[in-house]
Order: C-alpha cells, then structure tokens, then sequence
C-alpha cells in the first residue's frame, strides 16, 4: 500500500518518470538493434556454416539466435510493457493528481489547512479563518453558504448566532474538501500500488533464459523451446478473447519481436487468430485469410454435399417424416452452409477480379457467416506513401462484395492516376461491421422502423474501426497518412468513431452523410480542417439528413468543415446516393472523383 | 438527375476498346515532342443500368486512362502547352468542350470534351497529368468478358500497363508490345 504523503504529491517532480520513460524507449532501440546484429551479422555471417561447420558450431549459432529471440521477447514483455509504459502510465495518472492537488490548493488557501498522514490526510479549518469569523469578516460565499446576512451583524445576539451558523459551514466546506483530497490522494495510491505492483513483478517472475550449452543443454533445451512457443500462444488467445489489453501497437511490436520460425508456429496453429488480428503486417494476414478462404470453399462446398445428399435419401426412403427433427436440423444446416458457400464465393469473385490499377487485393480480414463481413485492401497499406480506409454503408454484405472492392478499386486507381508519381496508395474496403440492412421505412407489409435510422450499428463499430486504423498506422511505423472514408451510413460509423478515439487518421471524407453523430466538424478528433464533405443535389439522404438524427447536416457552413462539389448521376435520389463514383449517360465522370484522390494523396488542405 | 433514354450509339463494348485506343493514338500524334505516357489502366466497366436506372439494362460505360510520368507531368511541355494545345484543337475539330475547369494560376483542374460519335475526352492537370477516354453508356456485348490484347500507346512498358493484368486477355506475345511513342508524327525529344 502506497505511503505517499499529500506533501510528496505536492513536492515530487513527476517529469523524472517521463524521462526514465524516454531513456528506456533509446535503450529498447538500441538493445532491438543488437538483437538484430547477433541474429544477423554474428550468427548468419561471422558463425555462418561457411566459416564454422561442426555440431558445436551449430549448437552455438542456436544458443545466439535463442539469446537474441530471448533478448528481443524481454524487451517487449519487461523493458517496453513492465517498464517503459508502467513508468510513462504512472506519470500521467500522477501528473493529474498533482493538478487536482494544486488546484485544490489555491482553492483553499488562507481558509483551510491539510493535516493528517498518507492514511488519513484531512482538511480543516485554519486559525486565521476561525480568527476572521469571530471578527465577522466572512467571505461571501461562506456567508450565502451559512444563510447569513449582513443585518443579522446589527445585535450581539445576531452576531454570535452568525459566529456559530458560520464556524458550523466551514467546518462543513473543510469535510468535503477532505472528501475532495482523499479522493486525489485514493488515485495517487492507486497509480502508485500500480506501478509498484508491475515493477515488482520483474524481480518475482524474472525472464527465462535459454540454457547455457554444457552436460544439460540437450535435456533443457526443448523444455525451454516449447515453455517460449505456449508463451506466444497464451498471448495470441488473450488477445483473441479481448482479455488482454494490448493495442495493435502492441500487438504489432509483439509479433516484430517474434523470429521467423515463432511466427511460422503461430500462423500453422492459429490461423485464424493471426488472420484477424489488427497489427499484424497486411501481406501476412493475408496470406493467412487468402488460405482459411480457400479451405473454407472447398469444406464448406464438400459438407453441402454431403448434407444435400442425406436429405435427398431421408425424402426418398421416408425418414424425413418419421425422423422430422433430424430432417428439420439438416434444412438448416444446409440453409447456413450455403449463405455460408455463396458469401465465400463472392468473396473469390471479387479477388480474382484483380484491381483497375493493377495493384495486389488483400484479403485482411473475413467472416463469411450471416451477412458477412471482410476487410479487402487494393494496395499494401503497410508500405503506401497514403491509405484511404473506406466504410460502406446500409446494404453493405458479402454478397455485393464485388461491388464494394470495385468502389475500392476506382478510388485506388484515381489516387494512383491524379497522385504524385512514385507514391503509392492503398484503399482498404473496411466492411467490418454489421452495416443497416435496410432504409426505407415501408415494405409490403407495412411501415417499419429501418435499421439505417438507429445509430446502435455505428455505436458498435467505433472500437473495431478504431483498432484497424490504429493496425493500420503501426504495422507502417507510426507514420501512416490515413485518410478515412465514409458513405452514406459509413459515416455514421466513422464520424462515431473519430468522435470517441483520437482515430490514427489524418483525415475524413463523407460521402453522402446523414450525419456524423456531432454538431460540428471540430468534435472530430482529426480536427475541423480536415474533414471533407460531399453531397450532391436530391440525393436521397437529404431526407435524412433533415430530420437531424444522426447529428448536424455536415455540408452546411456551421458544421465548420470543408465542403467538396458533387454531380447528380442517376434518374433518382436513391440512384444519385450512389453515384459518387460513377459516370453520367454520355461519360462525364462525377467530379467528386478527382477531389477526393487528391485529398487523399495530400494535395488539398 | 439524369432521366434521358439511352443515346444512338454507334459502336458496342467489344468495338468500343479498339476505338478508344486509336482515340489515344490520334491525340498524341497532335502532340509535338510528345515524351511517351507512363502507364496505362483500364478502368472495370460500369454497369450503366446500375449507375442510372433500369431505362439503361444492357448498357455499360467504359473508361482508360493514361498517365505521364513525374517528371514529364511536372513540365511546363505537357502541364501547360499541351493542355492549350488540345483545347484549340478539339475546339477546331468541333467537339463540344464541356469542361475547362483548368486554374489559370495553378495550372490545375479538367479539361473536358464530347466528340460527335460519343466518345468523352479527358485531360487532367493535377499531381500527375493524365489523359482519359470514356465512352459514356453503350450497348454491352452479349457474351463478351473482357477485349483481347491491344497494345497500349505512347510507349508505356509492360511492367506499367496494369490493363494487362487485369482487364485484357494476355498478349499472344507474353513480353508484350509497347507501341513506338515516337512512330507518329511527333517529333522526337531527342531531334533537339
């Protein structure tokens, strides 16, 4: 338990843990590139086979790559989680505590005093406060406080009853600002056991080293082999199951500390971890998802058969009717194997359609159940001079997948044919929600409430898309210039977002928006100047852009953002929604397509 | 809102692609010291039913598109002359200029025109300088995929012309054939 006084709060100079924090980061970096000279330099060059060919020469090349693994897994799990981010996490939290503390202080200066020690600290009412009640020299606010008026001064009996009615509020004002202190000082012996807690850990589960080559290394060896490769799996399944609570940063530095033979391991184990995990580098996920695609086709195409199969007997020998519920379960199973079957397929379709630009499609993320979800990008993102994260809107499936990776396609090859020459770009289709099925309100059978009227399926999407962006800018280094993309009810979705996170994105752009779930532009955490809006004249959405649920019209002057020029194509509102991209009858293109490559590339704002 | 019927069109998809590459080549032969494109694209056709209404069932919209390279699209040759140039002549040869959004500061923007066979042009100025040709809607061609190989214009390689990947059968000659950007009329960079 903390023992940290209110004094210490008040005296310690915090700022010496951010920059123990910042010495760390150099010596991570430093240590990463030893790390990396044993593995690379040391063992492949200078104890290469070339040089060193013998079986103790082999042992000693696997005890240098094992040390260095070791060095690199210490570094992430000890030096840059238990260490460097306990001390940066400790600084903020105590930083703030110290604020509240000051304010707290000046709050009270002159009237009140802090007592007591780190277990009770108390505040109470000063001398000199109790001299200038007596005196009835109150301050206003204590007087309203205590119901007391200047005339109640006019008789000593007045007087002493105000003495009294004002020492009791007083009294009262110092015990909720002990409330108040107690609850700074709580949060600072919190952040305090906190860190202490992981700092200590360090010494009680230090890291395992490899063993030392000697009589017992052939015994040892595997144990400590397989003790590192659970390690990995028990990170990746707390990850997978929400438990942990590393970021795509993180997760990105862990699986760069990883060797090439742990991440092997832990692609043939768990592919459908690594497949859907934001910060993992896109070419890896997706290799891994263009294999689980391929597998799932051709298992879920043999189980259709097999099921389609059986229930043509059971219709033909009776069965079907004396053994209803069998027959009844494999009608649905076969029902959900074919939405199954026909969204991977769709899903083939669209890959195999290749891009405009020529450019690789990577298939980042899928889910082929119910409507179906996937996240396609045209383009690496990891190693594009510009990405656009694009998010679709209501109808948005599996089954118009093709479609959608077109639209994903355009907008790749716009940037790539109005950009700069020699940067490239990537567009990732981010269909990673579980976009309105519908808009209308009526169907044959009468008037509905439309999904695309609620903004529940925009609220849950915010930490996934938060999550991708944040994978997105990691796995390129941190320096990623993003530009995310939202259509119709798309933007719902990523205005929600960027209004939650502080999104690792530079930029929006709304197409078509009902609304951005704020009132102006500035409530988006890229900032006011760097949202851009389009709509074009009677698009359907205006509809609901008027009603006003789903926050302020975003191409009006009061939303503060900037607003692009677009052309109406198609014979309605419904067909214009969806125009954006598309030529007119005579091949006009809209020339919101030329605006938004170049702000994508970085050639407006 | 566009409601129009369809428009009298002379040519279909499959006949539209031979078409729009001799468009290409037309258009450069008028562009003196012309330096060769960089790379071509085929955009995926528009289903123009899709895009406008049911009134255009059976209907696509076809585009290509070519591109100078960085520094080519940085020169005042192709930035600006070309650009005055190819307004004056499709002015001259009767197109309908439609679009001349060109920035007189920047340089930037669209140039725009309508041939009377339908055929769209367009020249951007922006980060780079590209030339498209659209066909606008046109009757789609019963069992066609996608054209067979035509090589593309104005000198673009193999390794920059993503048509070939994508939206064109291979080449009989896998190495592909580059047309000589400097086999028309134009004269070479090189002659000065």
């Amino acid at each position: 338990m903390s023992e940290m006084h209110w004094r210490d709060l008040k005296e310690t100079d915090f700022g010496a843990l951010k920059s123990l924090a910042g010495q760390w980061d150099a010596y991570i970096n430093d240590m990463v590139a030893q790390a990396e000279i044993i593995t690379e330099d040391v063992v492949k060059k200078h104890l290469g086979t070339e040089n060193f060919d013998s079986a103790t020469a082999d042992d000693v090349r696997r005890q240098a790559d094992l040390l260095a693994d070791s060095i690199q897994d210490d570094l992430h799990e000890y030096a840059m989680v238990k260490i460097r981010a306990t001390l940066e996490d400790a600084h903020v939290e105590l930083t703030e505590c110290q604020a509240q503390l000051f304010d707290l202080i000046e709050a009270v200066t002159g009237e009140y005093r802090f007592e007591g020690g780190s277990g009770d600290p108390h505040v109470v009412v000063s001398d000199g406060h109790y001299e200038r009640i007596a005196a009835l020299e109150a301050t206003a606010a204590l007087m309203e406080r205590a119901g007391v008026k200047e005339s109640d001064f006019a008789s000593d009996f007045g007087q002493n009853e105000s003495r009294q009615r004002l020492i009791a509020a007083a009294e009262t004002v110092a015990g909720e600002l002990t409330e108040v202190l107690k609850a700074i000082m709580t949060r600072a012996h919190n952040a305090d056991d906190d860190a202490a807690a992981i700092l200590k850990s360090i010494i009680d589960t230090p890291a395992e080293q490899p063993p030392p080559i000697g009589a017992t290394y052939d015994d040892l060896i595997d144990g400590y082999e397989e003790a590192d490769a659970e390690r990995h799996a028990e990170f990746l399944q707390e990850l997978a199951s929400g438990d942990s609570e590393a970021t795509a940063t993180g997760v990105n530095d862990w699986w760069n500390g990883l060797t090439d033979d742990e991440r092997a391991d832990l692609i043939g184990s768990h592919p459908g971890l690594i497949g859907g995990l934001d910060g993992i580098p896109s070419a890896t996920r997706n290799d891994v998802n263009q294999n689980l695609l391929t597998t799932e086709i051709d298992t879920t195409g043999a189980r259709i058969s097999e099921v389609q199969t059986r229930l043509d007997q059971m219709l033909a020998d009776g069965s079907s009717t004396t053994n209803a519920e069998e027959y009844r379960n494999l009608q649905l199973e076969l029902g959900e194997l074919q939405t199954q079957y026909d969204n991977a397929t769709a899903l083939q379709a669209a890959l195999n359609a290749g891009s405009d630009s020529g450019e690789p499609l990577l298939l980042i993320d899928f889910d082929t159940s119910n409507d179906g979800t996937a996240v396609v990008s045209v383009g690496d993102p990891d190693t594009a001079h510009h990405t656009a994260v694009y998010v679709p809107g209501t109808t948005s499936d599996l089954g118009g997948i093709g479609g959608l990776v077109g639209d994903a396609s355009t907008l790749q090859a716009d940037a790539e044919r109005f950009g700069i020459d020699g940067e490239k770009t990537a567009v990732v289709m981010w269909l990673d929600y579980d976009a309105p099925d519908n808009a209308v309100p009526v169907t044959q059978d009468g008037p509905f409430a439309p999904e695309a009227w609620r903004d529940d399926q925009a609220l849950d999407s915010r930490s996934g898309l938060n999550s991708f962006l944040e994978g997105v800018d990691a796995a390129h280094g941190g320096d990623a210039h993003t530009t995310l993309i939202g259509h119709s009810y798309g933007t719902v979705a990523t205005g929600a977002t960027a209004a939650e996170y502080q999104i690792a994105a530079d930029q929006i752009i709304d197409i078509a928006s009902p609304g951005l779930m704020v009132g102006t532009a500035e409530e988006l955490s890229v900032g006011g100047d760097d949202v851009w809006s389009t709509r074009a004249e009677d698009d359907v959405i205006e509809l609901a852009v008027g009603t006003g649920a789903m926050g302020a019209d975003p191409t009006s002057t009061e939303f503060g953002g900037n607003v692009f020029d677009a052309e109406a194509i198609g014979d309605s509102g419904t067909k214009i929604h969806s125009g954006y991209l598309k030529d007119n009858a005579e091949g006009d293109e809209n020339p919101a397509r030329l605006t938004m490559a170049e702000i994508i590339t970085g050639q407006r704002g | 809102m566009n409601r129009n019927p369809p428009p009298e069109r002379d040519f279909d998809e499959a006949e539209a692609y031979p078409l729009m590459e001799q468009t290409v080549l037309d258009t450069i032969a008028g562009l003196p010291d012309f330096p060769g494109f960089k790379s071509r694209m085929y955009y995926s056709p528009e289903d123009c039913e899709e895009s406008l209404g049911e009134q255009y069932q059976g209907w696509v919209s076809l585009e290509i598109a070519y591109t100078f390279d960085g520094p080519n699209s940085e020169s005042d040759l192709v930035r600006t002359t070309y650009t005055d140039l190819l307004r004056d002549q499709w002015t001259a040869a009767g197109y309908e200029v439609h679009q001349d959004s060109i920035d007189a500061s920047t340089g930037r923007g669209s140039l725009e025109a309508e041939r009377a066979d339908g055929i769209n042009l367009w020249w951007t100025v922006s980060g780079s300088v590209s030339f498209a040709v659209q066909t606008g809607c046109i009757p789609a061609t019963e069992g066609f995929d996608k054209p067979d190989y035509i090589p593309p214009a104005g000198g673009v390689i193999p390794e920059n012309d993503a048509a070939v990947q994508n939206r064109m059968n291979p080449p009989e000659d896998a190495a592909g054939e580059a047309t000589d950007p400097f086999a028309s009329a134009s004269e070479s960079p090189s002659d000065n």
